[in-house]
């Protein structure tokens, strides 16, 4: 039992000494445009995770950014390298956001009825790039990469020239209609947070079960680790390709629709792409190791980093993309595995 | 439809591939030594933020073509280092460069210039535009390469000396075999790990150029995210010319073509969000027609085989 525990904090050593070597570059770049690193640090930090205003709103980020880094640990943890997760949550916000005021009844009903048709939209896009890559043999990143950038032009398209608000004030913002009935409860009085966010939580343990519980699990796991040895062993390769990022692709449509539900009420052009939700979800499930519980800390932690990223723009006039740096910095030190290689040279 | 309005579709797909065609060769040479490099993107980024950057404190072209060139190669040694002497995953890596390299140029830009979005000025020199005197006086060919930089120019030269390294020089006949078979060229002696780390380097020279070629090629500015997805692209263009230099050539011509049609049809009344889409459409149109191109090629090879060599019937039943 006790070893286990151990076991525990290790997995958590690499990754937190990584998080403070990125940090420390973060204070070395701000000092170059003379700022006090520590001062910025400490701002980055509080901005970030330091207040209950802070806090509500890093988890309010963290969200869409746990859909996105939840499908993301699926595909790569089973060996699929796919980058779609951007272009299945827009269609999936924009589906959302068309279907909700056209279905009448009371909001429990307009929820479950265009979170669903989000989950088929992503559902729909994921698998379309699905068979496309295994169908013609052609690279799964290529095409999901491809595919992103076109949702975003449909949903652009949609957007701008069918569905735009009729009712806008403002003639400019390129939106749909506001919704008024079928929007996610707040959780804590008016802070922006949500019910979306336990949703993602729950879906996060879900998932998690899925992988250590389920013969699906298992398989996709074995498929990840080699996917020569999980065809021996019996794995249909074409149906689990298919299948695994068909759930994929229905996670990030949810992750779509509860931003939409949960956050801006609407469909705004641009409002999941320009944020990089789906490039932070990506990055979130990488560094977590593509484990699904991993994800949660990682999506809440860089979501932190944004929402500190603003505090530290409006208070030190620094950028706030000093913190994609130490975003980058992070990533590339656990993936390179540095710090295990450092100790293991130091050792020998 | 008359020759002028063809001509201008023709400059500007040749403007607009050879940046594209940079970064394609830069994958092309990657993928030859079985290096899965998405760092291109990131890389010419930054080449061509600090392009500008040279340019604005020495006003000199030259020198900043230069920058873009040494920047492009550190850090593609550095992402080089991660892939190859620390096996770290290469989309990681490459991911991690490019978010890492996206929030550098911008912060930069703020930090520099006291700007966000666009930064430009007057005092910026843009690479000279060669129009050669007697060949601008040819009626077609003079309005095809018109405004042309040298760069522009260097571009097709690196695919063919790529082309010619690659397939009629011993290194690069060893560079080959390494792609083919690692550890099948490390039994035979040669620094697999070295001349992969070499190749992700140098390759920094081409993204270099791309990217110099970005910030001070057609236009002379740097806008936030000026690459564009031209990186992801390349990788698009890359598979689609089987990743040899000439196959590059071609696809990247097709993707620049694509690109300038998209140009074009803006000013008609097809709405700008088709007329963007239509390069990712067309990439895997094109991806999925290869390989149905392929297929068929090869099922006809099958099937003229067996025409040649019937199977032996019995003799007599």
């Amino acid at each position: 039992m006790k070893k286990l525990k151990l076991e525990w904090l290790k997995a958590f050593r690499a990754p937190l000494i990584a998080v403070t070597i990125g940090l420390f570059f973060g204070g070395v770049v701000m000092a170059f445009s003379g700022t006090n690193p520590i001062t910025g640090i400490i701002a980055l930090l509080k901005g970030g995770y330091g207040s209950t205003y802070a806090l509500v709103t890093t988890l309010t980020r963290a969200t869409p950014i746990l859909f996105a880094a939840l499908a993301a640990s699926l595909a790569w943890g089973s060996g699929y390298s796919s980058m779609g997760a951007g272009g299945q949550m827009v269609l999936g916000a924009l589906v959302c956001a068309i279907i909700a005021p056209l279905v009448p009844g009371p909001g429990w009903l307009v929820c479950l009825v265009s979170i669903a048709a989000a989950v088929l939209t992503g559902m729909a896009w994921s698998l379309l790039s699905a068979y496309i890559s295994e169908r013609f043999a052609t690279s799964l990143l290529i095409i999901t990469l491809m595919c992103n950038y076109l949702a975003d032009g449909i949903a652009s398209y949609f957007t701008t020239y069918v569905f735009k608000d009729p009712f806008g004030v403002d003639a400019s913002a390129i939106q749909t209609q506001k919704l008024t009935v079928g929007v996610l409860p707040k959780l804590i009085g008016t802070y922006s947070l949500h019910t979306g966010f336990l949703l993602a939580l729950l879906a996060a343990v879900l998932l998690w079960f899925v992988s250590r519980k389920t013969r699906f699990g298992y398989q996709a796991k074995m498929n990840g680790l080699n996917v020569n040895f999980a065809r021996y062993g019996g794995v249909p390769s074409v149906k689990m390709m298919l299948l695994t990022l068909l759930i994929c692709g229905g996670i990030a449509g949810l992750g779509g629709a509860i931003e939409v539900l949960g956050t801006r009420l609407r469909y705004v052009d641009g409002m999941i792409t320009s944020p990089g939700y789906a490039w932070s979800g990506i990055i979130a499930s990488l560094m977590a190791g593509n484990h699904p519980i991993g994800a949660i800390i990682s999506s809440i932690f860089l979501a932190g980093l944004t929402t500190g990223g603003a505090t530290v723009e409006r208070q030190l006039g620094v950028a706030s993309e000093v913190t994609l740096i130490i975003q980058g910095i992070i990533t590339l030190l656990i993936t390179a595995q540095l710090v295990i290689k450092w100790k293991k040279g130091e050792k020998s | 439809m008359n020759l002028s309005y063809l001509t201008t579709v023709a400059n500007s797909t040749l403007r607009m591939m050879t940046p594209v065609l940079y970064v394609t060769l830069a994958a092309a040479v990657c993928s030859k030594v079985k290096i899965l490099n998405i760092s291109m993107e990131g890389v010419m980024l930054i080449s061509a933020f600090f392009a500008i950057v040279t340019n604005w404190f020495t006003h000199n072209v030259f020198l900043s073509i230069i920058t873009a060139i040494a920047i492009g190669v550190v850090v593609s040694a550095v992402v080089g280092f991660c892939i190859i002497y620390l096996k770290a995953q290469p989309v990681v890596v490459g991911m991690a460069c490019n978010t890492m390299m996206s929030g550098l140029s911008i912060y930069l830009l703020y930090a520099i210039f006291h700007t966000r979005g666009v930064f430009t000025d007057p005092s910026l020199q843009g690479i000279p535009k060669i129009n050669l005197p007697f060949i601008k006086d040819i009626p077609v060919l003079g309005q095809v390469l018109y405004n042309l930089t040298i760069v522009d120019y260097l571009a097709f030269a690196s695919a063919i000396v790529l082309y010619i390294f690659l397939y009629k020089t011993v290194l690069g006949y060893r560079l080959r075999a390494i792609g083919i078979n690692p550890q099948a060229a490390q039994s035979l002696g040669t620094k697999v790990e070295r001349y992969q780390f070499l190749t992700v380097t140098l390759s920094g020279i081409l993204s270099g150029l791309g990217g110099s070629l970005l910030s001070m090629g057609s236009v002379t500015l740097f806008i936030q995210n000026i690459s564009s997805g031209r990186g992801y692209i390349a990788m698009a263009a890359n598979n689609l010319g089987r990743s040899h230099p000439l196959g590059a050539l071609l696809s990247s011509f097709f993707f620049g073509f694509c690109q300038s049609l998209g140009y074009i049809l803006q000013g008609t009344s097809i709405k700008s969000q088709i007329t963007t889409a239509i390069p990712y459409v067309a990439t895997i149109l094109a991806l999925i027609l290869f390989t149905v191109y392929g297929r068929i090629q090869k099922a006809r090879r099958i099937s003229r085989l067996r025409k040649e060599e019937p199977r032996e019937t019995p003799a007599s039943l």
